[in-house]
């Protein structure tokens, strides 16, 4: 059974895993109760394009990706504030734009893509050291941030109104957000892929949902969810040669459908 | 110098005036009443007297400061009306929601501790739903869930409570409990309210002063409660009304015809 530690990628697999596991769903929750869970998918296509940049320029794709993708993220709020009424309309610009620069880069990075189909549909045995340090070193970086910014980060998810008249600086903290959600698109695009990321942070906090009688226990029960998914997705991937991103997403899915079983 | 001073402050939403050289005073410990049709700038001025909205001329004035000097308002506090209809299945317990109201004066980087906890549920035991501390937000009837938020308005224990439209969307018995409810925040604990509503019957009961808003101006000729002189309801809502003096309390009110 615990052949599979003896893989040195599988340890990376794992140290990288488990950082997902929480910031996919911590960050999820905020954006599932603030109606933007399509947010994550829009950036996913746009990662996409860092990870393509990445390779044309000679650096990390997921270095790439996240710079793309934060300038992506702040692209999302200004268009957000001009189509104000359509404020979804933002999401589909967004998408479009990532999908068609991804495809053109792309089509002048062809040597790479092999390295972009891992990004594109999550890999488990081509996570890097230079993954699993970035992945470490910027997950918890979003982890302390939220647990820092947990109370006002509640508030304005809440109702950003209250928390606006209340004196909180509702607008720094909505610019510090955006670039949580960028980062943590960004990194667990690694092993879920750019097509499934948002749905790691999506389901797991759907689950949740159902069950918690507060929004901390709501926190706790989807990041237990995301970690049981993602973990038991890296093993089933790993013995029966399966994408470790679909696996990943089908047993959160699974688990979505057990907690919806509650009245 | 009046407790809150609103001078002519007018106010326009993308070039439509929504408030026109506006001028009040309020005392502090007043009940003030703040009546007027749909569209006729309540919830406007109501945001602009907390500094949700900065007025395009004019200022308010809290004992003779302009709000835009004042940075700590958490002596201010501001129920809006978008409150009740927020997203019920959101996962938060009633603890929660009412603890949001201490975040502010809480500061950043800082947890709650056991006092501000204590805050909490004195807060809700005096809204009367400490029961209720620990169940989610969305399985509250609507009486309920408005006490909820008025906790949380209180929690900070401001001296001035903005309260637009609460009685929206409940039922009688709420609304009576509120209205009790509002007046012991006024009487015992010395919060000054300024509550924006329809609800005239009720409000001319309660509120020790009724201003009137027409077109976005404050109407003069329905000064105070005294009804016996001014039809005011006929007046800002077009239908008819008779007028009632009530026998318990000397308070005037008005019925539909």
């Amino acid at each position: 059974m615990f052949d599979i530690f003896s893989y040195e990628f599988m340890r990376r697999a794992f140290i990288a895993g488990a950082i997902i596991a929480v910031i996919a769903p911590l960050v999820g929750n905020f954006l599932v109760l603030r109606r933007l869970s399509q947010m994550g998918h829009a950036l996913s296509h746009v990662a996409l394009a860092g990870v393509a940049a990445g390779i044309l320029a000679g650096i990390d794709p997921t270095i790439g990706s996240i710079a793309i993708v934060l300038l992506a993220a702040f692209g999302i709020e200004g268009l957000r504030k001009t189509y104000f009424q359509y404020s979804e309309l933002s999401i589909a610009i967004i998408v479009s734009a990532g999908m068609a620069v991804a495809i053109i880069l792309l089509n002048f990075a062809r040597g790479g893509a092999v390295n972009v189909m891992n990004y594109l549909f999550g890999s488990i045995v081509s996570v890097t050291y230079t993954d699993v340090v970035l992945i470490s070193t910027l997950g918890l970086l979003v982890i302390l941030t939220i647990a820092l910014f947990y109370k006002e980060l509640l508030y304005i998810t809440f109702d950003e109104e209250a928390a606006t008249i209340s004196g909180l600086p509702v607008s720094a903290i909505n610019f510090l957000f955006t670039i949580l959600v960028a980062l943590t698109v960004a990194l667990a695009m690694r092993i879920v892929g750019a097509l499934l990321v948002s749905s790691l942070m999506v389901t797991p906090s759907a689950a949740s949902l159902k069950i918690a009688q507060s929004f901390k226990q709501a926190i706790i029960y989807s990041i237990i969810f995301s970690f049981i998914s993602v973990f038991a997705g890296i093993i089933l991937s790993f013995y029966f040669d399966l994408s470790p991103g679909g696996t990943i997403i089908l047993i959160s899915l699974a688990i979505m459908g057990i907690t919806s079983l509650k009245k | 110098m009046s407790y809150i001073e609103v001078k002519n402050v007018n106010f326009a939403y993308d070039g439509r005036q929504v408030l026109r050289n506006v001028s009040l005073k309020i005392e502090k410990g007043e009940f003030v009443g703040i009546i007027g049709p749909n569209g006729s700038g309540k919830s406007t001025l109501v945001k602009v007297m907390v500094g949700n909205l900065v007025p395009s001329t004019g200022e308010v004035l809290y004992e003779g400061v302009n709000l835009q000097n004042i940075k700590d308002r958490s002596f201010i506090s501001y129920l809006p009306q978008r409150s009740f209809s927020f997203n019920s299945s959101f996962p938060a317990s009633v603890e929660e929601v009412v603890s949001m109201g201490l975040y502010a004066r809480k500061g950043l980087f800082k947890r709650l501790s056991k006092e501000d906890w204590e805050k909490v549920y004195e807060a809700l035991k005096i809204v009367d739903m400490f029961e209720f501390r620990s169940r989610l937000i969305g399985r509250l009837s609507g009486g309920q869930l408005q006490r909820v938020f008025i906790a949380r308005s209180i929690v900070s224990e401001p001296q001035i409570l903005f309260l637009d439209e609460p009685t929206t969307g409940i039922d009688a018995k709420s609304e009576k409990a509120l209205y009790e409810l509002l007046e012991k925040l006024n009487k015992e604990r010395g919060i000054t309210i300024v509550m924006m509503t329809h609800d005239i019957m009720a409000i001319t009961n309660k509120a020790h002063r009724i201003i009137c808003m027409t077109d976005g101006k404050i109407n003069e000729k329905c000064e105070a409660i005294d009804i016996e002189k001014h039809d005011f309801t006929s007046f800002l809502y077009e239908y008819p009304v008779k007028k009632v003096k009530h026998q318990h309390n000397n308070n005037g009110s008005v019925e539909h015809v």
